[in-house]
């Protein structure tokens, strides 16, 4: 079985706005100095997923695939010391500042080159820009059956058995391969990778693509939906803060204030 | 001249609300009752006239003999493209619900329209051109969008516009038979419901959540005491629910629930951008912790300094005083 993770490099998540600058040209994040890139979180539970899978069935190949600007060898690799076998990478300076429609169709056009695949992983969104849509565009485009937001994905030949987060709880579905699923942190923690995998994967090679290499000429690259602004939302942070003698006294006057205020 | 089309979620009696905040929201545009068609999506829509009246808008087009598998958007996206088919709409407006968040993208790809998703509002200019507002990098950054094809997409977040409430129209409904072949490979085999007994989050009046700084699950037995005092509800952060304290229904935030209570009141929450997508639109925040730097009191009205351990007991044994009264 070949099962495909899509995973991005973004801006760390945690760290505050204060290092994060704005381009107004081409509206791009620009992380300051010393502020690191991590693997999009969702998507390493992606490949904790294909890991699982692999280990219960065996006979998997994973590949990894990641379209961007730029790639920090250590974060994109990861993937390969987690145990991963194959990682794809398609560099373009274009890519950084590509809206959703333009990354489903270099995927495609890449999965055309390097697949077809069993199974396709991906994550419930990218935490730069939360869109949350190029995993189902991608299904749409291969004109698979799309199951979002997985936390359990067990595989039985063809079948395969998905349980998915839904607000009041859980969804229980079937399907059959081929299929893209996209992956949730109810799936779980992602494993640390080991000495030996690290090792593993100083030896594999990263495939690399250009555009040119996937027959896409800068003229098929059109972004649909124009950014016009990017701001900091303002903050209105003019909290009262609660008096007290001690914190046994201040959770006291709290409950008081709540009360004074018709709150509860 | 708009045509808009609304989707609409049946989901066997209960109406979604979000059709009635996507109607408020064409309200404050100025679109006026003629332009909007809202297309309804549920099982077997030909019983269910009394609750599609209740939709304040004036026209309604529902298919009536489907069976959608329990809302399953692999079904629902034919459905759904069927629809625009026939009404060729230049905006679509879709809640991000489980559904429609699964939804949008899927006619935004099918059909190659430009999709604003997980907007919070929408500004019209001189030329009645339309931006979608989102946020972006888990709430840290807000962003401006243009949809540069025909039709545009805007799947809206719940809970940011009140509903719409005019009686005075009543909407004129169009059923349709559905012809086409709904099959697919995924079927959706059963729901399991994880919410806890008593009020639920996203209805609660008063939410109360706990983040990491209560240190494990044991403390969640003191929310639970406050929370029955004032007939609030319980959540947390992610932090906690990935740690194991809480199970992940209890989530609050951006790939959690997104709740709106009169009173959201925090223990020991940070209140990471990420979280606040998830309660930035509760009335009132009040919240408790040790750290006078932290982010919450960005959010928050009413702060409390200090070590939980110790307000806490403080705050319960005024609650119970302030019942008994
Ligand atoms: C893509 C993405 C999606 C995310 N989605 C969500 C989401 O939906 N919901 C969510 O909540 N998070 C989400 N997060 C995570 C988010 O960024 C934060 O990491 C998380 O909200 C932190 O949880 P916390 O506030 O409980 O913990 P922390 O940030 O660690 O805060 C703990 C707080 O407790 C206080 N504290 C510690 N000890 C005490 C004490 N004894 N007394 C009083 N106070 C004390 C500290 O001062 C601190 O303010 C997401 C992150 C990413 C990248
Ligand atoms: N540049 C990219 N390269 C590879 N996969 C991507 C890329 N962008 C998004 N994806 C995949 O799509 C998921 C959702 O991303 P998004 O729709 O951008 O929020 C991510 O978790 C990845 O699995």
């Amino acid at each position: 079985m070949k099962i495909l993770v899509c995973v991005k490099e973004v801006i760390d998540p945690e760290v505050p706005v204060s290092s994060i600058d704005i381009d107004s040209n081409g509206w791009k994040f620009v992380p300051k100095q010393g502020v690191s890139t991590v693997l999009n979180g969702f998507d390493e539970n992606a490949i904790e997923a294909a890991l699982q899978l692999k280990e219960s069935i065996g006979d998997v190949e994973i590949s990894v695939l990641s379209l961007g600007k730029d790639f920090s060898m250590d974060v994109i690799k990861k993937p390969l010391s987690m145990g991963c076998q194959n990682l794809f990478l398609v560099k373009d300076d274009i890519l950084e500042t590509s809206d959703s429609f333009v990354i489903v169709n270099v995927l495609y056009e890449t999965i055309n080159k390097i697949g077809p695949f069993d199974l396709i992983l991906c994550g419930r969104h990218a935490s730069d820009w939360d869109n949350a849509q190029v995993p189902i565009g991608l299904a749409e485009k291969l004109n698979l059956d799309c199951v979002t937001l997985a936390k359990s994905i067990e595989c039985n030949n063809n079948n395969i058995t998905i349980e998915r987060v839904i607000s009041g709880g859980i969804e229980v579905l079937k399907s059959e391969l081929p299929v893209l699923i996209t992956v949730s942190n109810e799936y779980g923690e992602p494993r640390y990778p080991n000495l030996r995998g690290i090792m593993t994967a100083g030896k594999i090679q990263p495939q690399f693509f250009s555009l040119e290499d996937l027959g896409i000429s800068a003229n098929d690259i059109n972004n649909i939906n124009e950014i016009t602004d990017i701001y900091i939302p303002e903050k209105n942070s003019n909290c009262e803060f609660i008096k007290g003698e001690d914190e046994y006294d201040i959770g006291r006057n709290l409950a008081l204030k709540l009360r004074d205020k018709n709150l509860i | 001249m708009n045509k808009v089309l609304v989707l609409a979620e049946l989901n066997g009696n209960d109406l979604d609300n979000g059709v009635f905040e996507l109607l408020s929201l064409l309200n404050n545009l100025n679109v006026s009752n003629d332009e909007i068609t809202v297309c309804v999506l549920g099982d077997n829509l030909q019983d269910k006239d009394g609750i599609l009246k209740q939709i304040p808008c004036s026209k309604i087009l529902a298919h009536s003999n489907i069976d959608t598998n329990n809302l399953n958007p692999n079904i629902l996206s034919k459905l759904a493209s069927s629809m625009i088919e026939d009404l060729q709409p230049n905006k679509i407006l879709i809640s991000k619900t489980n559904l429609g968040q699964d939804l949008a993208p899927r006619l935004a790809f099918k059909f190659g329209w430009g999709l604003v998703n997980d907007c919070l509002n929408i500004e019209k200019n001189e030329n009645n051109d339309w931006t979608g507002i989102r946020p972006i990098f888990g709430g840290n950054f807000m962003s401006k969008i243009n949809i540069k094809t025909p039709t545009e997409i805007y799947c809206v977040r719940p809970k940011v516009f009140d509903s719409l409430t005019d009686k005075t129209i009543s909407p004129e409904i169009e059923y349709k038979q559905f012809t086409n072949d709904l099959e697919t490979k995924t079927k959706v085999l059963k729901r399991i419901n994880e919410q806890s007994e008593g009020i639920k989050l996203e209805d609660a009046d008063i939410v109360i959540a706990g983040g990491r700084g209560l240190g494990g699950p044991e403390p969640f037995e003191t929310l639970d005491e406050i929370a029955g005092l004032l007939n609030a509800a319980v959540g947390a952060s992610r932090a906690v629910c990935d740690a194991g304290w809480m199970d992940h229904s209890y989530q609050i935030g951006l790939t959690g629930k997104n709740i709106s209570p009169n009173l959201y009141l925090t223990v020991a929450i940070s209140g990471a951008s990420q979280h606040m997508a998830g309660c930035g639109n509760s009335k009132h925040i009040v919240s408790i912790d040790k750290n006078v730097e932290a982010n919450i009191f960005n959010d928050a009205e009413f702060g409390a300094i200090g070590d939980w351990k110790n307000i806490l007991p403080g705050f319960l044994d005024t609650l119970k005083d302030l019942v008994k009264e």
